[in-house]
């Protein structure tokens, strides 16, 4: 019995190891996954066509609960259902630009503003609840996160009275310039709302607002929707810094340095992580629930943050000190700089990877747009980016042969992704659009997008649309 | 739905053909040029048939003849060429070319090979390509597109 228990004990403390040596955040740049890698097993992978036909998708969800229905979020203001069988129900889920008699909820003059996100409460089969993000028309282009509620008897649309009816403002975060918003919201496998909030916009985050905690711009926001009554959220007690910035006496002696400076006054306690620039899609493993951030870099590189579920938050991923592992602002190729914080899994680079670098042909983005994680198609946790400029698809996860973690090109499409989240089953969709900065007509006006699944290249069904894909 | 063929006047009996169909019906064409024009992205071939109410000019006859843009060295061109290319392509490619959304277009490395030659930037800027770089076929006009070529052209370092 005791020889067994020091069996057992070895075999934990084994366990133990293995898991040490498992997934673990880089400690230096040379660990951070380029493009170029080669994931366990080599996977392939196509997108399947579900649906199309939408006025500039830029988010899709599913509600989990059994329907098999879809979300698909049009950046004018609406959300359109698709079926289990891949219909597009004609009528709305709802309709903000027609909920307020004065004119649209939602400020949509600027390509990166619009309604952007829908995330369903995790009892929403009992309640009814579903959390949406938007740019407000009426709150001066703030960003509007909102309950509202499904009337059980109509399922499949939540009319403009019921909106006006059960509209609850959950938060209200002015934007200073029209750019950087962030945009997803989802619920986290605790049970708590997480919010993408970008840095608030301009270029260079001019506000440093990545690393003032004392603002909600470029940050992941945690909060508890399950309040009582009228207000609005709680705060986690778990949260980072939720005493950070306790008003206290003042107290010079037998506080070291260190114990000053985890001092955050003014700090907010709804930040999860910080030093982010624009947070555009992130993504929760369904498998693990560990967190996954793909954060817009500016000029020369893109960003992929993992977090374990593990993490206890506060993290900061540098913004605006460093893009990736590299320097901002980046001057040349030796550039010298303190990484701050923590750094990424993973980062693509722009076609000039600093200023003055020869230009990339292969292998390049420029805004990386998370889609979600796959554990089927021969991946196990593995990070799926699909990049808006250059149609890209890439794969991030960790390879235990050889405790690193890889990032592998899967396809080169021609699709401009602006979202993507997980199906019921765990499949990854996503949505890309046809909009620009350029010759914007308007969030209804541009060429219609689709919605697609993420499928093992072997599995697509015949007769399925798949998308292009380049060839040489 | 008529595909005309390759050899050389084609295109003109095509248009002739087309002119005398018009007023029988209404004509949708599908254009194979003298040259062959491929999709940069997938080798697919484009269908370079003007859009709805667009009228061909000569300089685009002669470049769907013979891929040679003939506005290269049309100072009046190159000027409208500019003012296009501030107004479709700077905010990507950057005022010289160099590239920041999209690849740059100067230097003699291209993301998309082809379009080392007029035919395959025009290619790129009609059929489109992979990511943000969509088709402008119903943007512009394809003798707009033509000056916008002539002008990026100057760019070159």
């Amino acid at each position: 019995m005791f020889r067994h228990s020091i069996a057992w004990t070895a075999a934990v403390f084994a366990g133990l190891a293995l898991q040490a040596i498992a997934q673990v955040i880089p400690s230096s740049p040379d660990e951070v996954a380029r493009p170029g890698g080669t994931l366990p097993g080599n996977p392939q992978i196509a997108l399947v066509k579900i649906a199309d036909g939408f006025n500039d998708p830029v988010g899709v969800a599913s509600a989990f609960d059994g329907t098999g229905r879809l979300f698909v979020v049009e950046r004018v203001g609406r959300v359109k259902i698709v079926t289990k069988d891949g219909n597009v129900l004609p009528e709305p889920f709802f309709d903000l630009t027609k909920s307020n008699p004065l004119g649209t909820e939602v400020q949509t003059v600027f390509v990166e503003q619009g309604l952007w996100a829908i995330a369903f409460h995790p009892k929403f089969r009992e309640n009814g609840y579903v959390f949406v993000s938007f740019a407000s028309v009426p709150f001066n282009g703030a960003n509007l996160i909102v309950r509202l509620t499904v009337d059980p008897g109509s399922p499949n649309a939540i009319s403009s009275e019921q909106v006006n009816k059960t509209s609850k403002v959950i938060l209200n975060i002015p934007q200073p310039y029209y750019n950087h918003y962030g945009g997803k919201i989802a619920f986290g496998p605790d049970g708590y709302l997480y919010i993408g909030k970008g840095d608030g916009g301009w270029e260079g985050d001019p506000l440093d607002a990545g690393q003032n905690l004392n603002r909600l711009w470029g940050k992941m926001l945690r909060v508890n929707v399950d309040t009582m009554g009228t207000q609005a959220y709680s705060i986690p007690r778990d949260n980072p810094f939720l005493v950070a910035s306790k008003d206290q006496m003042m107290a010079l002696f037998g506080i070291t340095e260190e114990g000053f400076s985890h001092i955050k006054m003014g700090g907010r306690p709804e930040i999860w992580a910080y030093g982010l620039r624009n947070p555009w899609q992130f993504a929760f493993d369904p498998k693990r629930g560990d967190l996954w951030i793909g954060d817009v870099g500016q000029n020369h590189w893109e960003e992929i943050d993992w977090q374990p579920r593990s993490s206890k938050g506060g993290e900061n991923y540098g913004w605006k000190h460093n893009q990736g592992s590299h320097c901002h602002p980046s001057v040349g190729a030796n550039d010298k700089c303190p990484i701050v914080g923590v750094l990424p899994v993973a980062e693509y680079p722009h076609q000039e990877p600093y200023p003055g670098a020869p230009k990339l042909r292969d292998g390049w983005g420029c805004s990386v747009t998370g889609l979600g994680i796959a554990n089927y198609a021969g991946m196990d946790g593995v990070f799926i980016a699909g990049d808006w400029c250059s149609g890209r698809v890439w794969g991030v996860g960790w390879d235990k042969g050889n405790s690193k973690w890889q990032m592998q090109e899967l396809l080169h499409t021609a699709l401009q992704f602006t979202g993507g989240n997980h199906d019921e089953d765990g499949s990854i969709l996503a949505v890309n659009c046809y909009c620009f900065y350029l010759d914007d007509k308007g969030a209804t006006s541009n060429p219609p997008g689709a919605l697609w699944r993420v499928m093992a290249a072997d599995q697509v069904p015949a007769g399925a649309e798949v998308a292009k894909t380049r060839s040489r | 739905m008529i595909e005309l063929l390759d050899p050389p006047l084609f295109h003109l009996q095509a248009r002739i053909t087309c002119l005398l169909l018009v007023a029988i019906l209404a004509c949708p064409v599908h254009i194979r040029a003298a040259t062959e024009f491929r999709n940069a992205f997938d080798g697919s071939i484009l269908n370079v048939a003007p859009r709805t109410g667009e009228e061909l000019t000569d300089a685009v006859l002669a470049f769907h003849a013979d891929g040679t843009n003939p506005y290269l060295a049309d100072a009046a061109a190159i000027l409208a060429g500019k003012k296009l290319y501030q107004t479709w392509c700077q905010s990507c490619h950057m005022p010289d070319g160099s590239g920041r959304i999209g690849p740059s277009l100067i230097g003699d490395t291209f993301t998309y090979e082809r379009v080392v030659t007029d035919q395959g930037m025009f290619e790129v800027i009609f059929g489109g390509a992979g990511g943000a770089m969509q088709s402008f076929a119903k943007r512009i006009s394809q003798d707009d597109m033509l000056k916008i070529i002539a002008y990026i052209r100057t760019l070159k370092k």
